[in-house]
C-alpha cells in the first residue's frame, strides 16, 4: 500500500513536470504578448509587461478579425469537405469487395507518402489557370482528399461498424447511401470527431499554400496575417507573438471540447487493426 | 421503388455535386471565394472571366484608377499617397498589399511562374534588386513615354537601379548613403572624445581602428567591443568595395577576400562581438553599453536605432568610418511591362523623387527620399535627429557622403551572393578555427554549387 | 432468412439491386479519386515535365533532359545532404517519440490520478500549435547571447560561456530534434494511452497471477497489442519527417530580427536543410531554378518510396518472426 502511494506521488511529479515542458512555451507566449518588442529583445522573462493592450491594438489595426474569418471559413469547410469525402471513400473499401478496391486502397496508401509540397510550381499554375488564385478555394478542395483520412476512415468503419448491420439494413430495403448517412455515420461519430479535429489543426495552421496563392489581403488566413503583420517603422514581435496566442485559442477551445470523443475515437479505432 | 428511386437520385445528386464543384469551383462555389461579401453573383462573373484575375474595380476609394503596390511600409505608404494626391489633385486610388521583405522575392517568381498579374509597383530591396531586374518583365522608365530624368536623383543610385543593359529601370526611394553610428558615452570613455570630427580623424585606416579596439578591449577588461556584430563588419566594408563579385559570368573574389580578410582579423584579435545580425540580442545590443560601433545609414535612426534603444536620445553621434562612406540598403520601386495602370503608377514613383514629393515625405513620414534639388537647399539638407543630439547628420549622410561614395552596380547573382554571404558570415561567426583561406575557399566553393553556370 | 426475401421481392428488382451495389462502391470512391488526381496528380505529373527543362519561371523553358538529375545527384551536394538530414531527424526523433509516449502512457495509465485530464491537454498542446509559433519560441529558447536557455544555465553555474546552440552543425541539429519530439511526445502518449485503456485488465491480472514483473508484463502483454498502433505511429512519423519544413525554417529566419536580416537558408552550414526545405529553397530561394527544383522533388520522391518499401518489408518480416515465434 505504502509503495503504491510513493509510485503514485513519482507518477504525479512526473506528469506536472512533463506538463510543465509542454506548457511553459506557451506561458513565455503569454508573457511575451504583454510586452513591448524591445524588451522582449532583451531576453525571456517570467513576468508579464503592461503592454498588452498596445500589442492588442496594434494585431486588431491590422484586420485581424478579417484574416480570423477567412481561417475559420478555410478550416471549417476544408474539414467538412475532407470528412465527406474521407468517409465515404473510407465506407467503400471498409465494407464493399470490389474489382480494384485492393489496387486502388494501395494507391491511397501511397498518396499519403507524397508530401503535397512537391508538386507546388505546378499546383500554383494549375490554381492560376482555373481561376481559383486570391480565392479560398485552394484551401478547402484539394485537402479535401487525404490518403490519411480515407485510411483512418476505413480502419474506423471495418473494425467497429458490423457488416451483419448492413445485412439487415439491406433487408429492410434501405439503400446503400441511407445504410451510409443514416445507419453508419451515427456510428462512427467518434472517428469523425477525431479526424476532424486532425484535420481541422492541419487546415487552420496551413501556411505555404496560403503564402502562395493568396495575393490579397483581405483574403489572408491567419498564419499569412501574422507573418504580414507589421506596425509602422519596425518589425514589431510583440504584436506578432499576440496574434500568435489569438491563433492558437480556437484549437484550443476546440480540443477541449471535443477530448473525450477524440481519445475514444483513438481508442476504437487505432487499436484493432 | 419510386421513392426509392428518388432516394438514390439525391444521393447521386450529392455525390455529382461534389465533382463538379472540384472540377469547376469558379460556378458552384463562388461563395466562399474572397468576394463572397460582394454578392455571389459578381463573384461569379469575375471567376469566370479566367484570366481576369485582375480583380473588379475596387469601390472603396474615389479614384477612377487603382494603382496596386506591394511592400511592407503600409502604415507610411498611406500617408505618402494622400499626401500625393492632396498635392497633385491626382484622381487615384491605392490597393496596398502587405507583402513582407523576406517573402517579397518569392511572391513575385511565384506570380510570374503562374502566369498572374503583377502589382503596378512592386518594391525591391537592394540585395535583390540586381536578380530582380535581371527578369526581362520591367518597364524602362528613363526610355518614353516615361522619360525619368536621371539628373533628378543622386548619381550613385543610377547603378543601383539600373540592369546589366543599363536601363534605368527602378526609380529609387529613400537614400542610402551611410556612417558609423557610435555610442557617445563609450565613446567619450574609451576614445576620449565623442566629437565627430575627431573621431573620423583619429581612424584614417582599419589598422589605425583595430588597434584602438584592441586598447579598448584589454582597458575595459575585454567587456567593451567595436562592433557587435560580424554581420557589420561585413556589411560596411562590403560596402566599401565596390569591386563587382560576378561579372561576365565569372567569380572575381577581390572583393570578398578583401571583406573577408577584414572580417576574421576583427574577429581573432576579438574586437567584435559574436551576435549575429538576425539574432534578438543583436537588436538589444543597441540599448547596452558594450559595443560602440554601427553602420548607419538614412533610414536606420528610424527604424532601428530609435526602437532599440529608446532611452538613448542624444547619446549618438554618426561619423565617417575609415576609407570613407558607403551604401546601404535602401529601396526601389519598379513597373512591370504588363501592369495595368503603368501610367499613373509612373506618375506617383515619379513625384517621390521630385523636390516636392521628397519634401513632403520629410513632412509627413521623415524619410529622406532621393531628389537631388531638394537637398541643394542647405536647410533641407540639414537633419537634425533627437537621438544624435545637435549634430547634423545629414550635412555627413547628404553632403559629405556624395563627394566620394562608390557603389557595386546590382546585379543577376545578388540574391545568390547574399545567401552565401549570410552562410559564410554564420560559419566564421560561430567556428573560430576557420581561417581566411577556409572562408574564402567556402565562398567560392558555395557560389559554384548555387550558381553552376559560373565559369570556372 | 436474407436470401428468400430478397428472392420474394421479385427477379427484376433483385438483378437491379445487384447492380446497384456494384456501382455503389465506386460512386463513393469517386470524390476523392477525383479531387485528388485533379489537384495531387496533376501537377505531380506538371511537375516531372518541369524537371527535364532550365526554367526560371519566366522565359521559356529549355528542354534539357536529365541534366537537373546529374546535378542534383552529382555536383551539388546539398541535395543528398537534405536528404541525409531528414533520415537522420527520422532516426533519432522516431525512437524517441515512440518510446517516450509509450512509457509516459504506460506510467499514467493510472485512470485514478487526479489532474490526468488536464496533463492529456497540456501534453497535446504542441502539436496544435502554429508551426511558426514553435520556430520562433524555439530560436528565442536558445539563442545564443540572450537565450533563455543559456541564461538558465549560466544562473545554475553550469556554463561558464553561452553555448551556441544554433550556430554549431551538431546542436541546431539536436534543436531540431528536440523540437520535433516536443511537438509530438502527447500526440504519442494519447495513442498509447487509448491503447493502453482498450487491454483487458484480466490480462495483467493473470500475470500478476502467475508473478510477472512490472517489466516482463510491459514487454509480453502492452506492447505487443500495441503494434497496430506502434506500426500506425512509425508510418506516420515517417510521413512527416519527409515533410519536415515549416519550424526548421522559421527556427533559422530572420523572423525574430528588428533589422530586416537575411535568414540561414539551411541552419549552419546546412545541417538543419531537410528535403522539403530544398526544394522550396531551388525553387523560390536565390535561385529560381523551378527544372531543377522539380527534379529535387523527383528525386525526394523516389528516396521516399524506397525508404517505404524497405519500411514495409521489414515490417513484414518482424510480423512473419512474431507469428512463427508464437
Amino acid at each position: 500500500m505504502k509503495t503504491q502511494k510513493v509510485k503514485n506521488i513519482i507518477i504525479f511529479v512526473i506528469m506536472v513536470l512533463v506538463a510543465l515542458i509542454c506548457l511553459l512555451p506557451f506561458y513565455f507566449m503569454i508573457i511575451m504578448s504583454t510586452q513591448y518588442t524591445e524588451d522582449i529583445y532583451k531576453g525571456i522573462t517570467f513576468l508579464p509587461g503592461s503592454y498588452l493592450i498596445e500589442n492588442l491594438k496594434t494585431v486588431f489595426n491590422a484586420h485581424f478579425e478579417m484574416y480570423y474569418k477567412n481561417s475559420i471559413i478555410v478550416a471549417v469547410s476544408a474539414t467538412a469537405l475532407s470528412l465527406f469525402v474521407s468517409t465515404l471513400c473510407g465506407f467503400s473499401f471498409a465494407m464493399y469487395e470490389f474489382k480494384g478496391a485492393r489496387f486502388l486502397f494501395a494507391f491511397v496508401l501511397v498518396t499519403m507518402m507524397i508530401p503535397t509540397q512537391l508538386g507546388l510550381v505546378a499546383f500554383v499554375v494549375e490554381m492560376k489557370s482555373i481561376g481559383w488564385m486570391n480565392t479560398l478555394l485552394p484551401l478547402i478542395v484539394p485537402p479535401a482528399a487525404t490518403g490519411f483520412g480515407v485510411y483512418w476512415m476505413k480502419n474506423f468503419i471495418g473494425s467497429n461498424f458490423p457488416k451483419e448491420l448492413m445485412e439487415s439494413a439491406r433487408i429492410d430495403g434501405a439503400g446503400e447511401p441511407r445504410i451510409l448517412f443514416s445507419i453508419a455515420v451515427p456510428c462512427i461519430k467518434p472517428a469523425i470527431a477525431s479526424l476532424g479535429l486532425m484535420n481541422f489543426v492541419t487546415n487552420w495552421n496551413s501556411f505555404l499554400v496560403p503564402l502562395i496563392v493568396l495575393n490579397k489581403s483581405d483574403t489572408y488566413t491567419v498564419p499569412i496575417g501574422i507573418i504580414n503583420l507589421n506596425s509602422a517603422y519596425r518589425n514589431d514581435l510583440a504584436a506578432k507573438i499576440t496574434a500568435l496566442s489569438i491563433g492558437i485559442i480556437p484549437l484550443l477551445i476546440l480540443f477541449m471540447l471535443t477530448a473525450k470523443t477524440f481519445i475514444s475515437g483513438i481508442t476504437m479505432g487505432a487499436v484493432k487493426e | 421503388m419510386r421513392y426509392k428511386n428518388l432516394k438514390k437520385l439525391a444521393a447521386t445528386g450529392t455525390v455529382i455535386t461534389v465533382i463538379c464543384s472540384a472540377l469547376a469551383g469558379c460556378g458552384t462555389s463562388g461563395g466562399v471565394s474572397s468576394e463572397a461579401d460582394k454578392g455571389s453573383s459578381e463573384a461569379v462573373k469575375t471567376e469566370a472571366a479566367g484570366d481576369l484575375s485582375e480583380p473588379k474595380k475596387e469601390t472603396k476609394g474615389e479614384g477612377t484608377e487603382t494603382i496596386t503596390m506591394w511592400g511592407w511600409n503600409a502604415g507610411d505608404i498611406e500617408k505618402i499617397f494622400n499626401a500625393y494626391k492632396e498635392e497633385t489633385g491626382a484622381d487615384v486610388s491605392l490597393d496596398y498589399v502587405t507583402v513582407q521583405q523576406e517573402e517579397s522575392f518569392q511572391k513575385l517568381q511565384t506570380t510570374i511562374s503562374a502566369g498572374l498579374d503583377l502589382p503596378d509597383i512592386v518594391p525591391s530591396e537592394v540585395n535583390q534588386r540586381g536578380t530582380m531586374l535581371s527578369l526581362d518583365i520591367w518597364e524602362d522608365l528613363s526610355a518614353a513615354p516615361y522619360n525619368f530624368d536621371k539628373s533628378q536623383i543622386f548619381e550613385y543610385e543610377i547603378p543601383l537601379c539600373s540592369n546589366e543593359k543599363g536601363e534605368l529601370c527602378a526609380l529609387p526611394w529613400d537614400v542610402s548613403t551611410a556612417g558609423l553610428a557610435y555610442k557617445r558615452d563609450l565613446a567619450k570613455e574609451y576614445l576620449g572624445t565623442d566629437d565627430p570630427d575627431e573621431i573620423s580623424a583619429m581612424f584614417q585606416t582599419w589598422d589605425e581602428f583595430l588597434e584602438k579596439g584592441k586598447e579598448i578591449r584589454e582597458e575595459s577588461g575585454g567587456k567593451v567591443y567595436m562592433f557587435a556584430s560580424l554581420t557589420n563588419v561585413k556589411q560596411i566594408m562590403d560596402g566599401q568595395n565596390p569591386q563587382p563579385i560576378v561579372q561576365n559570368d565569372t567569380l572575381d573574389m577581390t572583393s570578398v577576400k578583401e571583406t573577408l580578410n577584414w572580417m576574421i582579423k576583427f574577429r581573432d584579435e576579438g574586437i567584435v562581438d559574436n551576435i549575429l545580425e538576425s539574432s534578438t540580442a543583436y537588436s538589444a545590443s543597441y540599448a547596452d553599453d558594450l559595443h560602440i560601433f554601427y553602420p548607419c545609414a538614412g533610414w536606420t535612426p528610424n527604424y532601428v536605432i530609435q526602437p532599440n534603444d529608446p532611452e538613448g536620445a542624444g547619446n549618438w553621434g554618426l561619423t565617417v568610418p575609415p576609407q570613407g562612406c558607403f551604401s546601404w540598403g535602401g529601396s526601389a520601386f519598379m513597373i512591370p511591362r504588363d501592369a495595368k495602370h503603368k501610367q499613373a503608377a509612373y506618375d506617383f514613383i515619379s513625384w517621390m523623387n521630385t523636390e516636392e514629393g521628397t519634401r513632403t515625405q520629410r513632412e509627413v513620414v521623415n524619410y529622406n527620399t532621393s531628389n537631388v534639388e531638394a537637398y541643394k537647399d542647405p536647410e533641407f539638407a540639414a537633419l537634425y535627429d533627437e537621438w544624435f543630439g545637435g549634430q547634423n547628420i545629414g550635412e555627413l549622410l547628404f553632403n559629405k557622403a556624395m563627394e566620394n561614395i562608390q557603389v557595386r552596380p546590382v546585379s543577376t547573382h545578388d540574391a545568390t551572393i547574399m545567401e552565401v554571404w549570410s552562410m559564410v558570415t554564420e560559419a566564421v561567426n560561430s567556428d573560430s578555427s576557420i581561417d581566411f583561406e577556409a572562408a574564402c575557399t567556402m565562398f567560392e566553393n558555395e557560389m559554384y554549387t548555387l550558381a553552376p553556370e559560373l565559369k570556372k | 432468412m436474407a436470401v428468400p426475401k430478397v428472392k420474394a421481392s421479385g427477379s427484376t428488382g433483385g438483378r437491379r439491386k445487384i447492380r446497384s451495389r456494384q456501382v455503389w462502391p465506386y460512386m463513393f470512391i469517386l470524390p476523392f479519386f477525383v479531387i485528388y488526381i485533379a489537384f495531387n496528380c496533376y501537377p505531380l505529373i506538371y511537375t516531372f515535365f518541369i524537371s527535364l527543362n532550365e526554367w526560371d519561371g519566366f522565359t521559356e523553358p529549355v528542354m534539357t533532359g536529365l541534366s537537373n538529375y546529374k546535378n542534383i545527384f552529382t555536383e551539388d551536394p546539398y541535395f543528398l545532404k537534405s536528404i541525409g538530414n531528414t533520415l537522420l531527424f527520422m532516426a533519432f526523433d522516431i525512437p524517441i517519440v515512440i518510446l517516450g509516449g509509450l512509457l509516459l502512457a504506460s506510467a499514467f495509465n493510472n485512470r485514478k490520478l487526479k489532474g490526468a485530464n488536464f496533463f492529456r491537454t497540456a501534453a497535446f498542446l504542441p502539436y496544435i500549435t502554429i508551426p511558426v509559433a514553435i520556430g520562433v519560441l524555439f530560436s528565442l529558447l536558445f539563442d545564443w547571447n540572450s537565450g533563455t536557455i543559456n541564461e538558465l544555465l549560466a544562473r545554475a553555474g553550469l556554463i561558464s560561456k553561452h553555448i551556441n546552440f544554433l550556430g554549431t552543425p551538431s546542436l541546431a541539429r539536436m534543436i531540431v530534434i528536440l523540437m520535433i519530439c516536443w511537438k509530438y511526445i502527447g500526440y504519442h502518449m494519447i495513442f498509447f494511452n487509448a491503447g493502453i485503456s482498450g487491454i483487458s485488465m484480466e490480462l495483467y491480472e493473470a500475470a500478476d497471477v502467475d508473478g510477472a514483473s512490472g517489466f516482463t508484463k510491459f514487454t509480453r502483454i502492452t506492447i505487443p497489442l500495441l503494434k497496430p498502433i506502434i506500426e500506425y505511429l512509425v508510418i506516420m512519423n515517417i510521413i512527416w519527417g519527409f515533410q519536415l519544413f515549416d519550424e526548421p525554417k522559421v527556427l533559422f529566419s530572420s523572423w525574430t530580427s528588428s533589422t530586416g536580416a537575411s535568414s540561414l537558408v539551411g541552419g549552419p552550414l546546412k545541417s538543419c536543410m531537410t528535403a522539403i526545405w530544398y526544394i522550396y529553397d531551388t525553387s523560390f530561394g536565390s535561385q529560381m531554378r523551378y527544372g531543377k527544383g522539380a527534379a529535387a522533388a523527383y528525386g525526394t520522391f523516389m528516396f521516399i518510396l524506397v525508404f517505404s518499401l524497405a519500411a514495409f518489408i521489414v515490417m513484414k518480416i518482424l510480423g512473419r518472426k512474431d507469428r512463427d515465434g508464437r
